[in-house]
């Protein structure tokens, strides 16, 4: 009792289990539909004499079905292999189906076609062997993942260990002479003031005797003459005294803080073939950079004076102890 | 302020060694002398004597009150450690769904309270104060990794002067780094490819053109390049890298997390074309120092100072963090600004292998197994 309308018209406007809603157009999902589509043509439920081409394994088979074995299902299809060249394959096809519908024999030729091309690209990715690899990505472990970033992240402190890095470089003496505040240089310069400090507190307290002697020296010459003509000469020549002494070391401070910026004044030098290019500007440059150097300089007399400044904290600081345990 | 401070302290020191004699019972000069050195100093006559015992008596005095006090600080110090004043039965005034979360707070605060009072008491104690406790953070808890590396252990200095990458390191060979990326790549990935350029001085970018990995090591060998980059991406975003070290050394996988373009970034720089230096902070094992050997030759041997750009790879928690910034020295050298220059990207190894890149039959050293390895919070592997 095959009635291919009846059929039709009931998965049509009915239920059929192979169609599948897709936007465009709708589709079949019975594998043994021709082209895929859902419509009257190619549906294999509503077509009594059917055929179409599958791939098994690699392999081509035209299935075909007749009327007249619609009532064995399970010889309902007549399966022939096909040849794996495609020429003799769609010869076949032609032979087999010599007084089908036109409609039939083009899709299946077609069909047949499309499964060489897909056979084809199948064997190159085998032997070139580049085949991707699909891995499924967890969505908790991804979550879970991007938390324990944001507080390694919050963990690291990042600016705060770069530039702990960096300056332990730097103290190390890995930059080498790129900068002229080298830490050992800094801290002998910070001896240094120390220095000059202790002295200069006792040239304070040494000044005012040395000013009476000297009127001494000049007008009276009645009490003390020896001691007189002691500070006379102390004053007029060279003398082993403290404070000469100590005005001397002075001096060659100021004389290595002069040798210190002829140093950089040579390195703007040494810089001077890397820039061979634009002779004008770098007078300018020179300039700007001995002013800076002059800058620095007084920057530093500043420091100096503060330094002073916390220096007699720590005086008071060291007496203070020793009176209360006097007292 | 601070001179205040260091007297309050002094006396808590010479009381405390008061305390010390009179529990031995005789008071001796000697230790004596060793508190006050000044009056050691002065004289060692008899009737000085007599006035120093007359000093002792008064500030023994001094000297049990202060004890006990110290005493009480002290037991008031441990109480406030422990005991918080808030449960949960203050809150019975309150709908049951509200209790928690107002029990959570009020703890909270009284933590907060808790440390401030213990801060005073701190300072009122001085130097006697018991020592802070050491925060309890993952790193110091970090399980412990039979293969961390010692700062002088033989072993591992043998391994490192014979390893892939001893030739880098002895000066043989120069970097040359080829950057390419997976077949058919997006805008984002050709991007972030010229983002790694900037940072990698003597990197070039190749299309990849549908060419396979292997045939790409073999030419990339013959054209005496040292290292391989390869950007994977997904969903048209750069997802993970594949970095191999050639001719021979170890191939490692490298996810992508967080990647901001210098384009993104709030404030950035713009790079120049020296050298720049590295830093590799934080790899300590054995796996970690391979990896940043690995990464270390990426780079020039001599950065040039004067470019002051730093390549950064900061591992915390087995992630890497990249980062590129300009740097200056300020304030004599006591502190450096930084200004970002490159891309910031956090990389998280998934893989090493030995050899070049074979995805079926190379030898895996490392793979991250999520099951076996990730067993706990505080366990890393870098």
């Amino acid at each position: 009792m095959q009635c291919d309308d009846v059929t039709w018209s009931i998965l049509n406007k009915g239920q059929c289990a192979y169609k599948a809603w897709t936007k465009p157009k709708m589709f079949c999902k019975n594998e043994m539909n021709l082209t895929g589509l859902c419509n009257r043509a190619s549906c294999p439920l509503a077509n009594s004499q059917y055929a179409t081409v599958r791939e098994e394994n690699g392999v081509c088979y035209l299935y075909a079905k007749v009327v007249e074995r619609s009532h064995y299902p399970r010889r309902l299809w007549e399966k022939t292999k096909l040849s794996k060249d495609m020429n003799k394959a769609l010869e076949q096809i032609s032979d087999h189906l010599l007084h089908w519908s036109e409609y039939v024999r083009h899709k299946c030729k077609a069909r047949l076609i499309r499964i060489h091309q897909y056979l084809i690209r199948m064997r190159k990715m085998a032997v070139r062997g580049n085949q991707k690899k699909l891995i499924p990505i967890g969505r908790k472990v991804e979550r879970r993942e991007k938390r324990r970033e944001e507080k390694a992240l919050v963990a690291a402190k990042l600016d705060h260990a770069i530039e702990k890095e960096l300056l332990a470089r730097l103290k190390q003496g890995t930059y080498g002479d790129v900068y002229n505040f080298r830490q050992e240089a800094f801290e002998q310069m910070l001896e240094n003031t120390e220095k000059e400090l202790e002295i200069e507190q006792e040239v304070e307290r040494d000044d005012p005797d040395t000013g009476e002697t000297q009127f001494v020296a000049d007008f009276d010459s009645s009490d003390d003459e020896e001691e007189d003509m002691e500070d006379g000469g102390g004053d007029g020549h060279w003398s082993p005294q403290e404070t000469d002494s100590e005005n001397e070391e002075e001096w060659q401070h100021e004389e290595e803080e002069e040798d210190s910026d002829d140093e950089e004044e040579d390195d703007d030098g040494e810089d001077e073939p890397m820039e061979v290019e634009e002779p004008p500007k770098k007078k300018i440059k020179k300039e700007v950079k001995k002013k800076k150097v002059v800058k620095k300089a007084a920057d530093g007399k500043k420091k100096k004076l503060k330094k002073r400044a916390h220096v007699e904290i720590e005086y008071e600081e060291e007496v203070e102890p020793r009176q209360r345990v006097k007292a | 302020m601070a001179p205040k401070k260091t007297k309050k302290s002094k006396k808590d020191d010479s009381m405390i060694d008061f305390v010390e004699e009179e529990v031995t019972g005789d008071v001796d000069e000697g230790e004596f002398e060793e508190a006050e050195d000044i009056v050691e100093d002065s004289d060692e006559d008899e009737p000085p004597k007599k006035k120093k015992k007359v000093v002792k008596k008064e500030i023994k005095q001094e000297l049990e009150l202060t004890d006990e006090k110290l005493q009480e600080l002290l037991a008031k110090y441990e109480a406030s450690k422990t005991t918080a004043t808030k449960t949960k039965d203050d809150f019975k005034h309150l709908p049951k769904s509200q209790r928690g979360k107002a029990l959570k707070k009020a703890l909270r605060k009284d933590k907060r309270a808790r440390q401030e009072e213990r801060s005073k008491i701190r300072d009122e104690l001085g130097e006697s104060a018991p020592q802070k406790e050491v925060p309890k953070t993952i790193e110091s808890m970090r399980e412990y990794d039979p293969t961390m590396v010692d700062e002088q252990d033989d072993e591992v200095e043998h391994d490192e002067a014979n390893d892939e990458f001893a030739p880098y390191f002895n000066r043989e060979t120069s970097p040359k780094v080829m950057i390419t990326m997976t077949p058919k790549a997006k805008i984002t990935t050709f991007k972030f490819c010229y983002e790694l350029q900037k940072c990698i001085p003597n990197a070039e970018i190749f299309t990849r053109k549908n060419v396979l990995l292997k045939t790409i090591i073999e030419q990339a060998k013959e054209r005496e390049f040292t290292d391989l980059l390869v950007v994977h991406e997904d969903r048209k975003k750069p997802n993970g890298i594949i970095f191999c070290h050639l001719p021979e050394g170890p191939t490692a996988y490298f996810k992508i997390n967080s990647l901001t373009f210098t384009q993104d970034l709030k404030k950035f720089g713009e790079a120049t074309s020296h050298h720049p230096e590295v830093i590799l902070n934080n790899f300590n094992t054995r796996l970690g120092h391979n990896i940043a050997r690995m990464l270390a030759c990426l780079f020039p041997h001599d950065p040039k100072f004067t470019g002051r750009r730093v390549v950064t790879f900061h591992n915390q928690r087995d992630y890497i963090f990249f980062r590129h910034h300009r740097y200056e020295f300020k304030k004599e050298g006591t502190k450096a600004a930084l200004l970002e220059l490159g891309p910031r990207f956090t990389l998280r190894l998934k893989w090493l292998q030995k050899g070049t890149f074979d995805a079926k039959w190379g030898e895996f050293e490392w793979v991250l197994k999520r099951h076996e390895m990730e067993t706990s919070r505080r366990r890393f592997f870098l």
